[in-house]
């Protein structure tokens, strides 16, 4: 067995390496081609970098791209760019503005991974020939006694993307590797750095890749320009308290910008948004209080387990949001497995649909779905 | 361990040829300004000169009724930049450089249509003509991405018959079909250096008529004030070398003995003599419709040149299939290397109404000078192995 667990050796083992531009698959794409292997980079070109930044941010465009190929041509790979603009603007820009309309809050990433990267792009790696693709996501994998790949938080947990992972079904996760899983990001840039890696001081990419200035509200104009329709700012007791310019600017939970004054609740204790209701075009607000949930309902899931014999109220431990620490809670799978119940030990805010919950054992990852509500 | 390479992609660009890269390396070795007075100027002034007697005799068409540019997109621009807010018809397949400067400059244009087969309607031409007065018709001679051949010489003969200069893109026509500026009735004709073998950086425009001289840069006095700038002599020596190889032995490329003096440090590679074209061609299509049953070969039943096939697998992904022949080695292309990266489909598959699926499953191969049976048989080999891995 060679590093990447495959019966062959490296020189026959052909990886994918799917190459963003940014330090950790570059770090990956290198390294394992230093071990021997026939590395072969790719990086998806998502959208139209000219169109999404400001005029002014148009000799940057392409940075990412010129950035992979640099690495693959200095450390003398192959590499391609595959233009996915069609496949991303219908599966992941389309779908994050829908989600907004509906009220939701959507975590584009995972759609992305879940229907561009580990679908499209994984195919393209066997059409190839292909023994497996890597990606520089902080993730473990490891085979379990079955011989089945399971996944596993990343050592470093302040850089686990596991939440953004759980779409990955068993077949996907099979024929994909993780080689940074193991390692902190301090690691990764001493690993750039020694390989002479052009990426080694790039900052880390903070945002929605396609949202580069923050303001999604633009996008989602953009592509659904009906979507900002103004409404009514409704009280949980029913009181209209204010207007809004339209739902997509709010989110579960959310506390400021609401512009409504005081006096409306006792004590002038401070308004949270507790529901959008996309229909009649309301934001409900109310106290704190009306936020605590115990119960998250799930659909669209995805399980790395055994979920044959999974009793109901299974203990696992939830995230469901992806900045926050896996909390103690039971899941029962609904008889068709693709919706599930989450149990929350203790009631919890801001559980906002759109999101995911993602399932735990420990450290492994158990899979999770995407929240339609909670209770 | 050193991979094999195969290159089978002539139309985005072809080998240098060694009779262009010895008239180059002569002319690199001295500071050449041919518009000086002094030996070395003179010396340079003699290359070009001779360069233009060698494309003279393969478009036949005096010397002085060519000028020399940085290529077709340059000639191009220069000649349809000459008919500014008139009007221009040109085929719906053309090359971008000359639809996007048409669109540019033109004040009225509209593109003639093609049939299924990539050919153009002459009598859609003739009813574009009588509908309303056309300074100028521009229809290519050879297709880039099909190789199909265009009906030139009834085109141009329509676009005379109702007043219009007729002008023709025969870049990948060079050294494939016989290019008689006179007899074809071309007014305009635009070649470049690299497709024929001859170095990239250097074109030519050729004119028929006096008087007509397009003109779209202004400096100093080179060619005549047509093409202001100093001349690019290697490359034009480079061209002007490639243009008497293939001048000396039309229509065909077939592998001639080196004709330059014989260089005494490094005599060019012995090549066994080549197989005809149109032999490797038949060896090529037979060959894929035996791997595959379904291959589409487009404009298969045109007029088409030999050294180009397009074709697709339905159902499979071009944009795959030319990572995985580049990784065994091979290189071939998906349709024109201008439009590659994109996800746009080809304009040209688009005009010929080729189902969008299909034209995204297209491969295109264009054989030149270099290319020998065995190559087309190692392609083939590989070509198999890597469509049946998509069957798995």
């Amino acid at each position: 067995m060679n590093s990447l667990g495959i019966d062959k050796d490296p020189a026959q083992t052909r990886v994918v390496v799917a190459m963003s531009g940014g330090v950790d698959s570059s770090v990956t794409a290198a390294l394992l081609h230093e071990q021997g292997y026939d590395v072969v980079g790719i990086t998806l070109q998502l959208y139209d970098q000219g169109a999404s930044t400001a005029k002014s941010k148009t000799c940057c465009a392409g940075q990412d791209i010129y950035d992979a190929k640099k690495v693959a041509d200095e450390r003398g790979f192959p590499h391609y760019v595959l233009n996915y603009e069609s496949n991303f603007r219908e599966s992941v820009i389309e779908d994050f503005a829908d989600s907004y309309m509906r009220g939701e809050t959507p975590i584009p990433c995972v759609k992305c991974n879940q229907s561009v990267k580990f679908e499209d792009l994984l195919k393209t790696a066997r059409d190839l020939g292909a023994d497996c693709m890597a990606t520089g996501h902080y993730i473990k994998r490891d085979t379990d006694k079955d011989g089945r790949a399971a996944l596993y938080r990343a050592h470093d947990h302040g850089k686990d993307q596991s939440y953004f992972l759980f779409a990955t079904t068993q077949e996907q996760l099979d024929f994909l590797r993780f080689p940074l899983g193991g390692w902190d990001k301090a690691r990764t840039r001493d690993e750039a750095k020694r390989l002479g890696l052009i990426t080694a001081d790039k900052p880390d990419s903070q945002d929605i890749c396609f949202v580069p200035d923050g303001d999604y509200a633009k996008i989602v104009r953009r592509i659904r320009p009906e979507a900002e329709k103004p409404g009514d700012i409704v009280h949980i007791d029913g009181r209209t308290v204010g207007k809004h310019k339209g739902i997509i600017h709010y989110t579960i939970g959310q506390r400021k910008g609401l512009g409504i004054g005081g006096g409306i609740s006792e004590n002038n204790a401070p308004l949270y948004v507790i529901a959008i209701d996309p229909e009649n075009a309301h934001v409900v607000v109310g106290p704190k209080e009306a936020l605590a949930k115990k119960t998250i309902l799930i659909k669209d899931c995805n399980w790395l387990f055994d979920t044959q014999t999974a009793p109901p109220n299974r203990p696992v431990r939830v995230k469901f949001r992806s900045v926050m620490q896996p909390i103690e809670a039971a899941l029962s799978l609904d008889k068709d497995q693709n919706t599930a119940q989450i149990t929350l030990a203790q009631a919890q805010y801001g559980i906002a649909a759109g999101q995911a919950a993602v399932c735990y054992d420990e450290d492994r990852i158990l899979g999770g779905g995407w929240i339609i509500g909670a209770q | 361990m050193m991979k094999t390479q195969i290159y089978l992609d002539y139309n985005a660009t072809a080998p240098l040829r060694p009779e262009a890269a010895e008239a180059m390396r002569k002319a690199l070795e001295k500071p050449h300004n041919a518009s000086s007075v002094h030996a070395f100027g003179r010396e340079g002034r003699k290359m070009i000169e001779t360069a233009r007697e060698h494309i003279s005799a393969l478009i036949k068409i005096a010397p002085a009724q060519i000028i020399f540019s940085s290529g077709a997109t340059e000639s191009n621009n220069t000649l349809i930049h000459h008919f500014k807010d008139q009007r221009v018809l040109y085929s719906a397949v053309e090359h971008p450089s000359v639809t996007q400067a048409i669109q540019h400059f033109a004040q009225n244009h509209d593109p003639i249509p093609v049939d299924q087969n990539g050919v153009i309607d002459l009598s859609i031409l003739e009813s574009l003509l009588k509908h309303q007065p056309t300074a100028l018709v521009s229809v290519m001679a050879v297709n880039n991405e099909t190789g199909v051949i265009q009906p030139v010489k009834e085109a141009a003969a329509l676009a005379h018959k109702h007043g219009a200069l007729f002008h023709c893109d025969a870049v990948q026509a060079a050294g494939r079909i016989p290019l008689d500026m006179e007899e074809l009735g071309i007014d305009f004709l635009t070649l470049s250096s690299h497709k024929i073998g001859g170095p990239q950086g250097a074109g030519a425009l050729a004119f028929r008529l006096c008087g007509q001289t397009p003109i779209l840069l202004h400096g100093g006095g080179q060619e005549k004030y047509a093409r202001p700038g100093t001349e690019n002599v290697a490359a034009i020596a480079g061209f002007g070398a490639a243009a008497q190889v293939i001048s000396q032995a039309p229509p065909a490329f077939t592998n001639t003995p080196s004709l330059s003096e014989p260089s005494i440090n490094e005599p060019p590679p012995y090549k066994p003599p080549l197989k005809k074209p149109e032999e490797l061609q038949s060896f090529l299509e037979i060959g894929l419709c035996k791997i595959n049953n379904d291959i589409v070969i487009h404009g298969q039943a045109a007029p088409r040149v030999a050294n180009t096939t397009s074709f697709a697998l339905p159902g499979t992904s071009a944009e795959t299939l030319l990572m995985a022949l580049d990784l065994e080695g091979i290189a071939v292309s998906n349709g024109s290397a201008c439009s590659s990266g994109t996800t746009k489909t080809s304009p040209v598959l688009r005009a010929m109404n080729v189902d969008e699926a299909l034209a995204k499953a297209t491969i295109r191969i264009s054989t030149g000078w270099a290319t020998t049976k065995e190559e087309i048989d190692a392609f083939l080999q590989i070509w198999t192995k890597v469509t049946q891995r998509l069957k798995i």
